[in-house]
């Protein structure tokens, strides 16, 4: 099987300006600006599952959205089947949104709540003409309902959004994705707002449908448990930059960077046998840090003089296993 | 649905009693506008009686210094505010709605420009533009509708404006947006739908203020005389206010009364919406 | 010796909707010694929150005991006027709400608000509810100089904490947390667990933790009660239901969300639906969903089957369950 690169991040990077709001009472009278996404490059190979992991404003979301093409890239490019993104209009610019569909966290606003399920799906289908006649696209839309676990179809069609659960209302968000037959889905944080047992279900049907309809995932989680499960390679974000980066069981069972392995040892084990190793952490977690240097030396516990000095680079440590950190710097 | 919903909304609304009281004065004064030709005794323009003759059996709202039936008149004028109410407000409505929307949603130098025009119209007192402008080019009714829509029309836009702000970053609205869909799609089947109940309120409050706004117009002698409205009854019988009170207060009456249920059903619609704002009323 | 602080027995909660009672709590007994932690999950919508809210007798007007009783040091607390239940509620057991941290007023001060909180419950000066706000920041892990913040300004952990404060204001024997880590990123989530079982060891305090997450009980409960549908249905301590689960819904909910650690198994995903409390099924309310299920389950209710000392399940076929054959039949059915 030879490897092709599908998505590719060059530098890619979105700063925001904040002018006032509630940000004012950190910068001072004057505006500053929200690194957000800052400088990150990767390459998400076709049909694997790339995860992105990281505590909230971590920046995952606005990746996601800036390769949704939901966001322009302050610098820096995305280049997705060879093409650059920023280059798209018109034609191939709806041809893409086509081939790259967007799932989102929060199952309650995902779905217009004035529409059918229906109607929402049959939305996709007529922007992109695809069906001749009502009866085709009905069934089409069946299909996809089946498909995604919601069956028999009859009977959600015609549902509204509210009248469906957090797990149900999720399945009709990947069917609207779906229903396009889409090359790339962009999946941010999908299952973190409904019920853990229901989770399993759909983090099943997004494996299920990487096999049958060959799609790439890049998956954004907060949960290293669940990046664990779904993800075969593994970026760990933090303020806007890639920290570390390898194959999720490397990642995982052999992390590098401090703020990966402080990550890890957070996450509770459902078994009370286990004692984990928690890593003691200077300071107060909560405060927002934007200084000097790597900015995770106010927390880190292995911080030295350099690292409040210089920024470290993401660099190949381990094969095929990428960390940003001083502490591997020789 | 859609059924259930209006249901939903009623089982709401009638709960505000204010609200329900203006419903129904409305609705009185729509059936009185419909049936305006068969519930007149006399023809509003002719001359049926003595000059400013106090109400009577004949004449249950009297009569004005030329001798025509204020009752007839004051019905034929209820056409003429609703007409009035509802054309201005329609026109602000469908200029808010657009130019609060479409500026909104593209966002850029066109939003930025027209939020600073709909400020400037927003500061600068109405009426003194009004009776310029019809003092200029004159005082057709539906010209003068015409004009007050035009004045109207920013508060909707800055409701509608801070609507799609909200509504824009909704995930169903950026899923549309990922699916391909245009902007004028993704606009009127998901924004404006689900953001305009408060510009409905407001369009509502506008009717009120659209008749008001007539009224004192005509006062002013800025109306159109050709027109049988309240304004122009008003008009007509302040200069009698002390000797003959009837040419006044009807129509007044009138007026603030129809002012008054458009109003409350505003009110009501808002507060239904907004069920904070009830509870903290 | 233990002894017993709370002990609940078959309580009935119900809840007056169109059409009839929501059974949200249906027949619900347990046993909380002091000083322990107790856990109670489930998936959303079981009954945990109205359990912890029954206790209270917090409950909206439509809610309705049904029978039962909640000894709480030895006094029913479903006999008490609502005199005597201020006597006890907040000052002997307090609750962390679900969601509290966003119900935080915006426009008040914290400190203010935990001193407000001070004043209300417990009889003290200005000043000295201020000292005592001060020491109850210091308990919970926040500096003084917090207290001059609006909600806004503070981080989910941050604003979690100003809720503990607020649930020790009495010094009370019992808190009951409602989903206390929920909503909160992973290391701050892990800082409350720490900050809600060093407070207990510190004070002495009796426990009862509400989650949705199987991992968090593992960590923090001592003994675990495992709801379904308004109902009870395994109760154990903690070792010896993760050792060996006793009734078929536990398995599902065990294998049904992954770990770091061990090897990556299939996770389980039931199919159908929680029932509905309104209208629940007949017999076992978990038959329609289970694997094993037979003609008894939809008939009769199953008893209470004590499986280990101290290891009830309520299933028809508790004494001859096969983990690991149910295991395979739920992944089956995924
Ligand atoms: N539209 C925006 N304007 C200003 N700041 C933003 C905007 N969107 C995100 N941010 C900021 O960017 C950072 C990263 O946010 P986000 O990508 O949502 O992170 P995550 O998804 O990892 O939680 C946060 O600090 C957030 O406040
Ligand atoms: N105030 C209420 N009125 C009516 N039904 C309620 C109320 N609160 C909860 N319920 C119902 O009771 C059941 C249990 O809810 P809850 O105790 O909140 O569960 P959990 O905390 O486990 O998610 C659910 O079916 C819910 O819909
Ligand atoms: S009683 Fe029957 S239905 Fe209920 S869990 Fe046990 S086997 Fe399943
Ligand atoms: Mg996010
Ligand atoms: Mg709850």
């Amino acid at each position: 099987m030879s490897i092709e690169i599908i998505v590719k991040a060059n530098n890619l990077s979105k700063h925001y300006m904040i002018k006032k709001g509630i940000w004012s009472f950190l910068g001072g009278g004057k505006g500053f600006t929200i690194k957000a996404v800052d400088q990150i490059n990767f390459e998400i190979m076709r049909g694997e599952i790339f995860g992105l992991a990281g505590e909230s404003g971590s920046g995952k979301t606005t990746t996601g959205r800036m390769l949704a093409l939901l966001e322009k890239p302050t610098y820096g490019s995305i280049i997705f089947e060879g093409t650059d993104l920023a280059s798209l209009k018109g034609k191939e610019l709806k041809h893409f949104r086509r081939k790259v569909q967007m799932i989102f966290q929060d199952p309650y606003e995902s779905l217009d709540p004035r529409l059918k399920i229906y109607d929402s799906i049959y939305e996709a289908l007529a922007i992109h003409s695809i069906g001749s006649s009502k009866q085709e696209r009905t069934k089409i839309i069946k299909e996809t309902l089946e498909n995604v676990g919601l069956s028999p179809p009859e009977e959600f069609l015609n549902r509204y959004p509210h009248e469906l659960s957090g797990g149900q209302r999720q399945r009709a968000s990947i069917a609207r994705a779906i229903v396009l037959k889409p090359k790339f889905i962009i999946a941010d944080e999908p299952v973190s707002m409904i019920d853990t047992s229901v989770c399993a279900g759909i983090l099943n049907l997004m494996m299920k449908l990487r096999s049958t309809m060959n799609v790439t995932y890049i998956f954004i989680t907060h949960d290293l448990a669940i990046a664990r499960y779904i993800c075969d390679r593994l970026a760990i974000m933090y303020q806007g930059k890639i920290r570390e980066l390898g194959h999720t069981e490397d990642v995982i069972n052999k992390p590098l960077h401090p703020y990966t392995k402080i990550l890890l040892s957070s996450v509770p084990i459902p078994d009370p046998g286990f004692k984990r190793q928690r890593i003691r952490i200077p300071g107060e977690w909560d405060i927002f840090y934007n200084q000097m240097g790597c900015k995770f030396h106010g927390r880190c516990p292995n911080a030295n003089e350099k690292c409040t000095k210089e920024e470290p680079e993401l660099r190949e440590i381990l094969p095929e296993h990428w960390v940003a950190c001083h502490l591997y710097a020789f | 649905m859609v059924l259930a919903k209006i249901r939903m909304f009623w089982l709401e609304y009638r709960r505000d009693r204010m609200a329900v009281f203006g419903l129904a004065l409305v609705v009185f004064f729509a059936f009185i506008a419909i049936l305006a030709p068969f519930i007149t005794p006399y023809d509003p323009w002719s001359f049926v009686s003595q000059a400013l003759s106090p109400p009577s059996q004949k004449n249950l709202f009297g009569t004005d210094k030329l001798g025509r039936d204020v009752f007839s008149r004051v019905i034929w004028g209820t056409r003429v505010s609703f007409i009035f109410g509802l054309g201005a407000a329609t026109i602000s409505g469908l200029i808010g709605i657009i130019l609060g929307a479409i500026p909104a949603y593209y966002g850029g130098w066109l939003d930025d420009l027209l939020s600073r025009i709909y400020e400037f119209i927003l500061v600068i007192p109405t009426i003194f533009l009004l009776i310029l402008i019809i003092a200029m080019f004159g005082s057709s009714i539906y010209f003068s509708m015409a004009v007050v829509g035009l004045t109207m029309w920013p508060y909707l836009a800055r409701i509608m404006r801070a609507q799609v702000l909200s509504l824009k970053s909704k995930a169903y609205v950026q899923a549309s947006i990922g699916l391909g869909a245009s902007g004028i799609r993704t606009l009127f089947k998901h924004i404006i739908p689900n953001g305009i109940q408060p510009v409905i309120a407001n369009i509502t409050i506008q009717i009120a203020y659209a008749i008001l706004t007539e009224a004192g117009l005509s006062f002013l002698g800025l109306g159109d005389t050709t027109q049988v409205s309240w304004g122009q009854i008003l008009y007509w019988g302040h200069l009698h206010i002390a000797s003959a009170w009837w040419n006044t207060v009807f129509p007044g009456l009138a007026i603030a009364l129809l002012a008054l249920g458009f109003t409350l059903i505003g009110d009501g619609i808002n507060n239904t919406l907004n069920p904070k704002m009830r509870e903290s009323r | 010796m233990k002894m017993v602080l709370l002990e609940v027995r078959d309580l009935k909660m119900y809840y007056r909707a169109f059409g009839g009672w929501i059974r949200a709590v249906d027949g619900i007994s347990f046993e909380l010694e002091r000083g322990s932690t107790l856990g109670l999950v489930g998936e959303s919508g079981c009954g945990k929150s109205s359990v912890g809210l029954s206790l209270l007798k917090l409950l909206p007007p439509t809610a309705k005991f049904m029978s039962g009783e909640i000894l709480f040091d030895g006094t029913d607390l479903l006999n008490l006027c609502p005199e005597d239940i201020r006597k006890i509620r907040w000052k002997r057991i307090s609750m962390i709400f679900q969601n509290a941290m966003n119900a935080l007023d915006p426009v008040k001060k914290v400190g203010d608000q935990l001193m407000e909180a001070l004043t209300v419950n417990v009889n003290v000066r200005k000043d000295e509810a201020k000292k005592k706000a001060v020491e109850l920041f210091e308990r919970v892990g926040l500096s003084a100089d917090r207290m001059n913040s609006y909600p806004h300004e503070l981080s989910g952990g941050m604003k979690q904490r100003v809720i503990i404060a607020m649930a020790l204001v009495c010094n009370p024997e019992l808190i009951i947390a409602d989903e206390p880590t929920t909503a909160l990123d992973v290391v701050v989530q892990d800082q409350i667990m720490q900050l809600i079982l060093e407070l207990k060891e510190k004070f002495n305090l009796s426990i009862i933790f509400i989650s949705h997450s199987a991992s968090v009980i593992a960590e923090t409960c001592e003994r675990i009660c495992v709801m379904y549908g308004g109902k009870i249905v395994e109760q154990a301590d903690v070792r010896s239901i993760f050792k060996s689960p006793y009734h078929p819904y536990t398995i599902s909910l065990f294998y049904s969300y992954p770990s770091i650690v061990g090897e990556v198994k299939k996770l389980i995903s039931l199919p159908g639906a929680p029932p509905n409390l309104l209208n629940p099924p007949a017999g076992c309310r978990f038959a329609p969903r289970c694997p094993i299920a037979k003609k008894v389950c939809k008939a009769e209710e199953p008893p209470k089957f004590e499986v280990k000392k101290g290891h009830y399940s309520h299933c028809h076929f508790a004494m001859e369950l096969d983990v690991r054959k149910i295991q395979s039949m739920l992944e089956g059915l995924t």
